[in-house]
């Protein structure tokens, strides 16, 4: 699927997986993991939690030029909603106790990405006595984001790898759950 | 007699060879269709609630220059399907504080609410579950318990901002139930039936039979009912109760998984509702223009179906229009502050409602029905309805004319790009 | 004595109460009509990854940093960059053969610690380390986020007299990132031709809002 003929349809449509390019062609999914695979792929809904100057990436990755919602994905402000906590923005210690908060309320299966240099490592605030080296240190991380900030599109694509994730798991292991750290 | 009568009798006569008045198992059969029935207003109610929200996001994606859900299946209109098999799987939590049988509830109460409003919505000439002779007043109530399920679950969550909502939600719902219901006493009076179907017969296919072209006073009484029940809805403008900026996200912030999709749910099955009840009180509901009710119901077999299929089509074409007003509105105002919100409705709407009622009133002294002076003020109601259509194409036509030169400066493109060219 | 403010002046309540009202009319109105007219605009999303007319790294300004990337047959080892970044996110390590030669131990940058300033950049001399226009780079763990340049052992640091030329900008990172680029493009569909439609047609949409003054 990567090149189709300049002449196609216009209106030729996605194909069941969304991201993009090197994605299978349509089939039908049969098998309960792929359908909920499917569901929860295309209907990631992330938590508006920002909490420096990678918040306004996010704001804009919603906005109308990145749209987010092409792909399903759409701002929630209650963490029991949402399956995806973004943490965009430095995390200082004050606030580290409100990051797991969080992450203890949302509802299984729940997914964590670090979004921009402070999120991942603490990034320039690194040897700051009040910023927490990297995120992955409160909350488990399932996607790194690198950039300061990142700009939207790589915000984009790694919700792709956020669904690329899920993809690839069995739903009913992951409903489990890893517990509240 | 009502269409659930009806197949009732037609099944015992047909399929059991018995005589429905006689019979003793005739509550059996008309109790299994009745629940036909229900199940098959429940699926309405879901597979509408599914594509219009995938709708609603598409046309509030257009409306703010983005695109919108299309990459779930053709175009994204399997949104829905994905959205709604995420939330079932998703984990139902309870809060260790909530009141557990509260919060259990809560969402169950809220969409019975909606769900009991289809009991009384004509859907077509025959078409109605149960032509209450109280019908509207029976609209009023059974809407007004979906407060009960919304203070339940803002007090059953345990939660600061859930209270706040739920308790914003019973002020605001409780308020506008009475322009809402002063709106609908002008259709009463016109009508002089609280029945559902009477109020639909009680008016024509074409616009000047209308009641909302019936007079002036009516036809700000549309505006006025159809305000309110924005209201009731918690739609944009007035979704006070869920407002992010203010508290998260109100009497749902602690639910998540199906008991949140059970709000969402009741939602929309509310907008439609509101659309519908205004379709049908001010809008000529499943009328078909030339054809009287009384023809529809004599005519037999395959004609009848044709004629009732119409009907529902019509009624079904002028709510979802109003569905679609809905979602713009919801797209185009900000939202209200909470002062300004009860501001609204006291200070205005509540007066307002009254004086169309009184207004009303007078009318039907001073005008017979039939007479001159009737036949002109309909005209002028329906060509100030055209000339509000006129006038509101010209100005989305001039806003796009002068918008459309400076993009070419800009960008080098045609700004022309219609809503059925989907990228 | 006159006050030096003078005082509010109270509008008539009777008049204020019907100016709000028709200003709430109109206001809506020309909100709704506002709101209609856009739906007949083109929207200004970009489709990231695969529906774009070019790839989004062709999209963006001559000067954008991205990820950075060394070319480590025209690097000197001169430690500039690493002594040039404020945080410390470049480490590079060589040892001495006992001809001479130096050879690279390490050259890793920490993407995620990278804050993405340019410094470096400016400070090589020899256009070996600069920023590409990547920026796919989300990775699923932390060790994933430093980019190790040193693909083999045994890798010379270069002289400054003869520099092979640079090789093009992100090629070396696609060959050291696995599945580098994995959002690749679909052919964008056709642009109708512009045709000199008219403006909407009063008509086409006049029935979309007999509400606008709702």
């Amino acid at each position: 699927m990567t090149d189709t003929p300049a002449g196609r349809d216009p209106t030729a449509q996605a194909p069941l997986c969304p991201t993009g390019g090197d994605s299978a062609p349509l089939v039908v999914t049969t098998r309960i993991d792929d359908l909920v695979n499917w569901s929860r792929e295309n209907s990631i809904w992330y938590l508006l939690f920002a909490t420096a100057c990678c918040g306004i990436e996010l704001m804009q990755t919603g906005g109308p030029r990145t749209d987010l919602d092409r792909f399903g994905a759409v701002f929630r402000s209650s963490p029991r909603q949402s399956d995806l906590l973004i943490v965009a923005g430095t995390i200082t210690y004050k606030m580290a106790d409100r990051v797991r908060l969080i992450y203890a309320q949302m509802a299984e299966p729940r997914y964590v990405m670090a979004m921009g240099s402070c999120a991942n490592c603490g990034g320039l605030f690194q040897q700051s006595y009040s910023v927490v080296p990297g995120v992955d240190a409160i909350v488990p991380v399932d996607i790194y984001l690198p950039g300061c900030p990142p700009r939207p599109e790589a915000l984009n694509e790694a919700i792709l790898r956020v669904q690329d994730l899920m993809k690839s798991e069995h739903w009913a292991s992951r409903r489990q759950g890893r517990g509240n750290p | 007699m009502n269409i659930i009568q009806h197949v009732a009798n037609l099944l015992i006569r047909s399929v059991f060879h018995a005589d429905p008045a006689s019979w003793p198992w005739t509550w059996l059969v008309q109790a299994v269709v009745i629940g036909i029935a229900a199940f098959l207003a429940f699926a309405f109610v879901a597979i509408f609630a599914g594509p219009v929200s995938w709708i609603e996001r598409r046309i509030a994606g257009r409306i703010q220059s983005r695109i919108g859900p299309n990459r779930v299946g053709p175009q994204g209109v399997l949104q829905w399907l994905a959205d709604g098999v995420k939330c079932w799987l998703k984990e139902d939590l309870v809060p260790a504080a909530a009141d557990r049988p509260l919060f259990l509830a809560a969402p169950y109460l809220v969409f019975t609410g909606m769900f009991g409003a289809f009991v009384v919505l004509p859907f077509g000439a025959q078409v109605v579950a149960a032509d209450l002779n109280v019908g509207i007043l029976y609209l009023l109530a059974i809407t007004s318990l979906v407060v009960v399920g919304l203070l339940m679950a803002g007090w059953g969550s345990n939660s600061k901002w859930a209270l706040f909502g739920g308790v914003r939600s019973a002020a605001q719902l409780v308020s506008y139930e009475v322009p809402s219901a002063f709106s609908l006493l002008c259709v009463v009076l016109l009508a002089g039936t609280l029945s559902t179907q009477g109020i639909v017969a009680a008016q024509g296919g074409w616009p000047w039979d209308w009641f909302i072209f019936r007079n002036p006073f009516m036809f700000a009484a549309f505006f006025l009912y159809f305000t309110a029940a924005i209201a009731e809805g918690n739609r944009t403008p007035f979704d006070l109760p869920e407002a992010e900026s203010e508290i998260v996200a109100g009497y749902n912030i602690e639910y998540s998984g199906m008991r949140f999709l059970f709000f969402l749910f009741a939602e929309w099955a509310n907008i439609w509702i509101m659309a519908a009840i205004s379709a049908f009180a001010f809008l000529g509901g499943w009328q078909i223009p030339g054809i009287a009710p009384e023809q529809i119901a004599a005519t037999k077999g395959w004609e009848f179906v044709g004629w009732q299929a119409l009907s529902w089509t019509i009624f079904l074409v002028k709510a979802t229009f109003l569905v679609f007003v809905v979602i713009q509105i919801r797209w185009t105002l900000p939202r209200l502050r909470v002062d300004q919100l009860m501001i609204t409705c006291w200070k205005y709407l509540v007066p307002l409602s009254m004086l169309m009622v009184l207004g009303v009133l007078v009318l039907l002294a001073l005008v017979p029905e039939g007479g001159g002076a009737d036949t002109i003020l309909r005209g002028a109601m329906v060509g100030l309805g055209l000339a509000v259509v006129l006038v509101s194409a010209l100005r989305v036509r001039r806003t796009f004319r002068v918008d459309r030169e400076h993009y070419r400066e800009m960008e080098g493109r045609d700004l022309w790009y219609p809503p059925y060219r989907l990228p | 004595m006159v006050p030096a403010v003078p005082p509010p002046v109270r509008p008539n309540p009777v008049r204020a109460y019907f100016g709000n009202i028709r200003r709430a009319v109109s206001s809506t109105f020309e909100g709704m009509t506002v709101t209609m007219s856009w739906l007949f605009r083109r929207p200004s999303t970009i489709q990231y990854p695969d529906r774009t007319e070019k790839p989004v790294r062709e999209m963006l300004p001559e000067t954008y940093r991205g990820l950075l990337e060394v070319d480590l047959s025209r690097c000197t080892a001169c430690l500039l960059c690493a002594k040039t970044c404020p945080l410390g996110c470049i480490s590079i390590e060589t040892c001495k053969h006992p001809d001479g030669a130096r050879e690279f131990q390490t050259f890793d940058i920490d993407n995620g610690l990278c804050m993405f300033c340019g410094l470096c950049a400016e400070a090589c001399n020899f256009d070996a380390l600069a920023h590409t226009r990547e920026f796919e780079a989300s990775v699923s763990s932390a060790e994933q986020l430093t980019v190790r340049f040193v693909d083999r052992p045994g890798r010379l640091v270069a002289k400054a007299k003869d520099l092979p030329p640079r090789r093009p900008r992100g090629s070396i990172l696609a060959a050291l990132i696995p599945g580098f680029g994995r959002r690749r493009r679909r052919a964008a569909p056709p642009e109708p031709p512009a045709s000199p439609a008219p403006a909407p047609a009063a008509g086409a949409e006049g029935p979309e809002n007999p509400e606008g003054t709702a």
